[in-house]
């Protein structure tokens, strides 16, 4: 019956969707991205993307000037953010500030340059626009899977309102979202059985930030699960969701292998790898020095819990087999990011807490996302601090640069200490999401159990 | 529902990967500069992009003490060295990228034997026309080994040009194979007439204070600040310092060398992806221990040809332009007595 839906169906049930509380969503979430965009700004970060830019139009490639070494697929979008700089005549995208070096000592170009107002909205853009089709996707999913509009319309708000999300695309400017949005495309296009699909968007997903990677037991265990009395059709069908990812693997990497700079693109990787490569595994020693590419550290454990993770989808009957597809993927995202992440890393993430709270009715995980969107955001806050204001500092007259230079340097204690004390904090969300999920199955196991013995 | 919104949203995120492509690896932008002389001998110049970019252009007085025709970057993965050959190569490999984008003359790696060829060659003819970038931190003994007879020595008593990044310059040198690297005490006196101590020890310093010729590294965009290896350059003779001091040791400093007509240009920290564009435009903009500025203009261009007029100024020598800001996306330094001739 849904599949006799057209897609003309959808958009005009989304315009009849359109209720007050979905509006309301839309412009607040819209109105603190407009503020935020131009405002408030990491300049350290975007430095290297406005630097990537000018690489491609002195003639060089997205690695060539070493200021890109993540994959290849937001160097791209960078490269059309830099053609629309271009055509709508932004000839300066960022200035180096002495202020930064005699106050500081500051020594790299990136953190002595500070973005213009009108680079910050340029290369934040892009990600304003995921943001927003993210919100429709899990609306759509949502309202797919649970045919609640109610319910569709909080999984919404739960993206768009997200202050983890709207941190790293409209203040951070990184791309995780980016993730996000392809992880939920995949996933729709799983569970339609629709594997030709799900494998390139779970690809461009990965591709975008590595981490989704996690979850390629889970899928292929979902995949199987599917054709458990007919496993010749369960392997097929995994051929087909690798094989096509692999086609789109190559479409995204071809230039990349083409100009020699594989290796390059996996830089971030390897830097991490490299930054723990023979330390220490004592736990006080790696509490003391935490940082999150210690994760790296726990591999195995972390390849184990994933593959018991996959296990227990793969044991799914057919009635829960998708609702245990969205438990199963923010448990394995769980586990990478129950060691304090990055503050960003857990965006991709927050689209499938909130299809676990709607679709699978865990009510308990709304603290887990409360937790991941304020602890990691203020996390972010207390690394960033001040320095968010250094661009309407030096091209507005509200503030002066010089001074705020000098605050932060004169709080750089103060921060350090935040910092701290936020990166321990980070734990709590992981934790959260276990402790609720574990709740959950033995509340159940206690209420199936009474029905049986009653 | 449908699967054909999401497959629609897929597949115009493949096109805008391809777009992406294409603008990445395709030569979509083409940059050039030109200058040529009035009839009133007035500089006139032109920039020309398909981007919007931020110009500058920067007459300069740099004598005529240097020609140079070609750069030569030493590496020999034979030879140990401060860094992983693999760290080298990328760096160097980011120099010449850097290098070439500033229209610079002939850039070529020598290894150790090559490097002595090519030292021995021009102290032979006594016409020195290369300049040399050093970013391994050390010497390969075929031009170095702590001696005043090292062929490195002779040639910069001659008037080489010598840019070197990364440890005090001439404390360590070493022999093919060798594990270690060989020490010794006295460069100080062989390359700056001086002690050792005018060079720092490698403690990584970030300066603050502006050097007195900041104003010429302002002009070309660079503001290169650590002294883990900086010179005290208040012992030396005929220099400009155009970075920044900490504790007395300048971060980058062009000097005469001490006992001739050569030139050695130290960068206080190492050889870094950093350093690599701040290393380009020195090099590229002929600067020496001579060189003062003597006009800046800045500009904007937006998709097409900016064309400027600067008045004729005695003594100047070079207009070099560069096309960008903060990242330089072109740049061309024009040799005003060839133009004029």
């Amino acid at each position: 019956m849904e599949e006799a839906i057209t897609h003309r169906e959808v958009w005009k049930n989304l315009a009849r969707d359109m209720t007050l509380p979905l509006m309301s969503i839309l412009l607040v979430g819209l109105a603190i991205r407009v503020v935020l965009i131009p405002l408030f700004s990491f300049d350290y970060d975007l430095s290297f993307w406005i630097a990537t830019g000018q690489g491609l139009e002195g003639g060089r490639d997205i690695y060539e000037t070493s200021y890109y070494w993540y994959t290849p697929i937001w160097g791209y979008i960078l490269s059309i953010s830099t053609g629309f700089g271009n055509l709508l005549g932004l000839s300066v995208p960022g200035e180096l500030f002495t202020e930064l070096i005699t106050s500081t000592g500051a020594a790299t170009i990136m953190n002595t340059t500070v973005t213009t107002i009108s680079a910050n909205v340029l290369y934040k853009m892009p990600l304003m626009i995921v943001d927003i089709v993210t919100a429709w996707v899990l609306y759509s999913i949502v309202k797919h899977m649970t045919n609640d509009t109610n319910k569709a319309t909080i999984a919404f708000g739960l993206w768009f309102l997200c202050p983890l999300v709207i941190w790293s695309s409209s203040v951070a400017c990184m791309f995780d979202s980016l993730s996000a949005l392809f992880a939920l495309v995949g996933f729709f296009f799983l569970i339609k059985g629709e594997y030709i699909l799900s494998g390139p968007a779970f690809i461009i997903a990965v591709s975008s930030k590595f981490f989704p990677i996690c979850l390629l037991f889970v899928i292929l265990a979902y995949i199987l699960s599917k054709h458990k009395d007919e496993i010749r059709t369960g392997l097929k069908n995994i051929g087909k969701f690798l094989s096509s990812g692999l086609a789109m693997l190559l479409v995204i990497y071809l230039p990349v292998i083409l100009t020699g700079n594989l290796s390059r693109s996996f830089e971030f990787f390897y830097s991490r790898s490299e930054s723990v490569s023979g330390s220490s595994l004592d736990i006080i020693t790696m509490l003391r020095d935490i940082s999150y590419n210690q994760i790296l550290q726990f591999a195995p454990i972390l390849v184990l819990v994933l593959i018991l993770i996959g296990i227990w989808m793969y044991r799914s009957d057919a009635k829960s087999r998708d609702q245990n597809l969205i438990i199963s993927i923010v448990m394995s995202f769980t586990v990478m990011f129950i060691w304090p992440p990055t503050p960003t890393y857990p965006v991709v993430m927050i689209p499938f807490l909130a299809l676990a709270i709607t679709v699978c009715c865990r009510k308990d995980l709304y603290w887990s996302w409360l937790l991941f969107s304020v602890i990691m955001t203020v996390a972010a806050l207390s690394i960033f601090n001040l320095q968010l204001l250094y661009s309407i500092a030096a091209y507005t007259d509200l503030l002066d640069l010089g001074y705020l230079v000098e605050t932060v340097r004169a709080n750089e204690g103060l921060f350090m200490v935040l910092e701290r004390a936020f990166r321990y904090l980070e734990f709590l969300p992981g934790i959260s999401v276990v402790y609720f999920l574990y709740r959950h199955r033995k509340k159940n196991r206690i209420v199936s159990g009474g029905a049986t013995s009653g | 529902m449908d699967k054909r919104p999401f497959l629609i949203l897929s597949v115009v995120f493949v096109a805008v990967i391809v777009v992406g492509q294409i603008l990445a690896y395709a030569p979509v932008y083409k940059n050039s500069s030109d200058i040529w002389i009035h009839d009133d001998n007035d500089i006139g110049y032109s920039v020309t992009t398909n981007t919007s970019s931020a110009y500058t252009a920067v007459l300069f007085n740099n004598g005529d003490l240097y020609e140079i025709d070609q750069i030569l970057i030493y590496f020999d993965a034979r030879y140990p060295a401060q860094h992983t050959n693999s760290y080298l190569e990328d760096k160097i490999e980011l120099t010449i990228s850097e290098l070439r984008l500033r229209n610079s003359p002939e850039v070529r790696i020598v290894d150790a034997d090559e490097i002595r060829a090519e030292i021995l060659s021009e102290i032979s003819v006594n016409k020195y026309r290369t300049a040399i970038l050093m970013m391994t931190g050390v010497f390969p003994d075929t031009i170095y080994d702590g001696s005043i007879d090292s062929p490195v020595i002779g040639w910069l008593e001659g008037g080489g040009v010598l840019y070197w990044i990364g440890d005090p310059i001439g404390m360590y040198y070493v022999s093919e194979g060798d594990k270690v690297l060989e020490r010794h005490d006295g460069y100080g006196e062989l390359f700056f007439g001086t002690s050792d101590d005018i060079v720092a020890q490698g403690e990584l310093n970030y300066a603050v204070v502006p050097s007195e010729d900041i104003a010429i590294g302002s002009a070309l965009n660079i503001h290169y600040n650590i002294t883990s290896f900086g010179l005290d350059a208040s012992r030396l003779d005929h220099f400009i310092s155009i970075g920044y001091v900490k504790d007395g040791y300048d971060s980058l400093v062009l000097t005469k060398f001490h006992s001739g007509n050569g030139m050695i240009v130290i960068f206080g920290g190492d050889a870094s992806s950093d350093a690599a564009p701040i290393l380009a435009q020195v090099i590229c903009s002929r600067l020496n221990y001579g060189s003062s500025v003597l006009h800046i203009e800045k500009g904007i261009v937006d998709k097409g040809t900016a064309i400027g007029r600067i008045d004729d100024i005695e003594g100047a020598t070079d207009l070099y332009i560069y096309l960008g800001t903060p990242m330089v996306i072109h740049a061309k330094d024009f040799d005003l007595g060839q133009v004029r001739s």
